[in-house]
């Protein structure tokens, strides 16, 4: 793999799950094109535990990271509502950022990241993972090269397991950020600002008008962990979702991608490509066989590549932050639309 | 044990009916029961060897002596004349949704749906009842069927009827807040009908329905109630026989073999009358009225929101 000449010194904010499960493996597999100088974050312990067998430093100080001589690019790992503070920080210093998605809280905040480095001159990208994710370019791949015509409807479904009957699982509960209705609007950004984003990448048009319902499925939840959205796009098409977190345990249907085009359909449904199931006297069971995938998929690999060649100046970053800015706002108008149980119009719809 | 011959009438005249009659032929013993069909009403022609079952009005079909149920099918479920007159006559009647009529007189009927009267939904539906899933939280129904001789918009009403009864006996009750969409996504007939519906205990229903051009080879319909004691998932049209070309790549033709909703009807429904678990309860009237309601909506605009 052709790269940067040097490699591009790397400040990761924020070491909790995403931090450790994709970033650090991407960051170790990129080795000769980037290296982790320091990591930070509010936990010294996880910042600790994730920087020192890569022999980087650790810090609990965001200054710290931003400020550093040898930090060329900042990984933000970290929930929204930190984003434009981190990202002001890191350009104000000169750094370039990748930050996670959902990009910002509010179309204000992510208005401010990119003015913010467009005056630094640094490239600022955020990480919709799923378009370098091998199912999803091999589908945008057959529609561009006109396997279904033109593309009419875009539907994606996911379904996660909750916890099972009894126990609690840690995402939307309260003592998480996920679950804290003052850090968190829940589902559109957690989770469905995958979909929003896919729509735009998928149908190349602007939105115009999002409609969505949402629902509290926890028992002792507040915070939204379902949500069905639809939305209709300048062209005429429409992109639908549906993102489940009420799957029983062990349901293996996590994601499900459909395309239908004038003359074709492309599905990538987990449900009818169950690798492996196990069966047993007291049952069956279908190991989380793409959860597992999605480590060994390239995409958290693919879109820090992309990065560090921008850095060096070679090209752009994998995901044009107006393009996130644009997935954010479908996902906040569908918390709007869910909110007053009406359509909200978007771009230059009356 | 000798089950009792079973007389059923047909008024209308569609694919299912054909189908009866043909599983019903003279030769033909029901594992369970035996079925005949004694007379038939449709106002135009008949299989051929069917001719002598015709009578000249559906007056003189529903006076036929020992009648024991009536399938009304084709046109004759959407007039409203036939259907007040079955509604009236007191003979079990079963007809699939959509049905067209009063909602008084539809509420005498059994009506039924492609879901119901399939194997796998007949069993799904007891499921539900059963409350194997819990509580219900969330509906999920996609259709991607292609269109029969009867056009698009007739394939949409039929599965809309289907999914609507669905999400409304999984939750128990109507929308309180329904959205609605209809498009023209693959041709210039309205082939696409999506709907949110929000119900009063915060259930949520999604309904794609899309109906593909004639001749297409995917026919799919794609069900999952989640509950907070489980998922039930349904692939009613899942029973195919696939042949793969080696000579030309890529060439696949699928057909289905799963049975006939009418052969399932009347296989269990005939032998177990009293099964309410294969027909919509008598208030699939009310479902009828807020069918009606969104359709002439959508007659209007191409979006609604609306509540009750």
């Amino acid at each position: 793999m052709s790269g940067p000449e040097r490699p591009v010194g790397v400040g990761l904010i924020g070491c909790g799950s995403i931090a450790a499960t994709a970033h650090v493996p991407a960051l170790q597999r990129a080795a000769g094109l980037a290296r982790l100088v320091i990591a930070s974050d509010v936990d010294a312990g996880a910042a600790e535990r994730l920087a020192t067998p890569m022999g980087a430093a650790w810090t609990t100080e965001l200054a710290r990271v931003v400020e550093h001589p040898e930090v060329e690019l900042v990984i933000l790992a970290t929930p929204e509502f930190g984003h434009r503070a981190q990202t002001e920080a890191a350009a104000a210093a000169g750094k370039h950022v990748l930050c996670e998605k959902p990009m910002a809280p509010s179309l204000e905040d992510a208005d401010a990241m990119i003015a913010a480095c467009e005056r630094a001159g640094v490239h600022l990208t955020v990480g919709h993972s799923r378009r370098a994710t091998t199912r999803y370019a091999l589908a945008r791949d057959l529609v561009r090269a006109g396997r279904i015509g033109e593309l009419r409807l875009f539907r994606e479904n996911e379904r996660r397991a909750r916890a099972p009957v009894g126990q609690e699982g840690l995402y939307w509960s309260r003592r998480h950020w996920t679950g804290d209705p003052a850090r968190s609007v829940g589902v559109a950004l957690t989770n469905a600002i995958h979909e929003t984003d896919l729509f735009g990448w998928f149908l190349g048009s602007e939105p115009r008008s999002v409609f969505a319902e949402t629902r509290v499925t926890r028992v002792d939840g507040v915070v939204p962990d379902f949500i069905s959205i639809t939305a209709t796009f300048a062209n005429g098409a429409v992109a639908a979702a549906e993102v489940n977190n009420s799957a029983p345990p062990g349901y293996p249907g996590y994601h499900q991608l459909e395309l239908v085009g004038t003359v074709g359909r492309i599905t990538a449904h987990d449900l009818d490509q169950q690798a492996l199931t196990l069966y047993r006297d007291d049952g069956a069971s279908a190991p989380d066989v793409f959860q597992r995938l999605l480590r060994f998929d390239d995409a958290y690999l693919s879109q820090l590549v992309q990065m560090l060649r921008a850095v060096r100046g070679g090209g752009a970053p994998a995901v044009d932050p107006r393009d996130a800015r644009q997935a954010l706002q479908i996902a906040l108008a569908a918390v709007a639309s869910a909110a007053s149980g009406r359509p909200v119009a978007l771009g230059g719809a009356a | 044990m000798t089950a009792a011959v079973r007389h059923v009438a047909i008024v209308g005249r569609d694919a299912r009916a054909d189908a009866l009659f043909a599983f019903v032929q003279p030769d033909h013993v029901s594992p369970r029961c035996q079925v005949r069909v004694v007379a038939w009403w449709a106002g135009g022609a008949l299989p051929e060897d069917a001719t002598s079952l015709a009578v000249a009005s559906l007056a003189d079909l529903l006076k036929t002596p020992e009648l024991d149920l009536v399938y009304v099918g084709g046109a004759a479920a959407q007039d409203p004349a036939v259907v007040r007159a079955v509604a009236a006559s007191g003979i079990e009647a079963v007809v699939f949704a959509p049905v067209a009529g009063d909602p008084d007189d539809v509420a005498m009927l059994r009506v039924t749906t492609e879901l119901r009267a399939s194997l796998a939904g007949a069993q799904g539906f007891e499921a539900l009842a059963r409350g194997d899933v819990g509580e219900v939280l969330a509906v999920y129904v996609g259709v991607r069927v292609p269109a029969d001789a009867d056009g698009a918009g007739a394939a949409l009403r039929r599965w809309l009827a289907t999914a609507l009864d669905l999400a409304a006996t999984a939750t128990g009750a109507l929308p309180v807040r329904t959205y609605a969409r209809s498009g023209r996504l693959l041709g210039g007939e309205r082939d696409h009908l999506q709907l949110l519906l929000r119900f009063a205990d915060d259930a949520i229903a999604t309904l794609d329905l899309l109906v593909l051009p004639a001749g297409s080879a995917v026919a799919e319909v794609d069900v999952e109630v989640t509950g907070r004691e489980g998922l039930l998932r349904l692939k009613p049209l899942a029973h195919q026989v696939v042949a793969t070309s080696f000579a030309v790549p890529g060439a696949t033709e699928r057909r289905g073999w799963h049975p006939e909703a009418v052969r399932v009807l009347v296989d269990d429904l005939l032998a177990v009358p009293a099964d309410a678990s294969r027909v919509a309860p008598r208030g699939f009237a009310a479902l009828a009225r807020w069918t009606t309601d969104l359709e002439a909506r959508l007659t209007e605009a191409d979006e609604v929101v609306f509540e009750p």
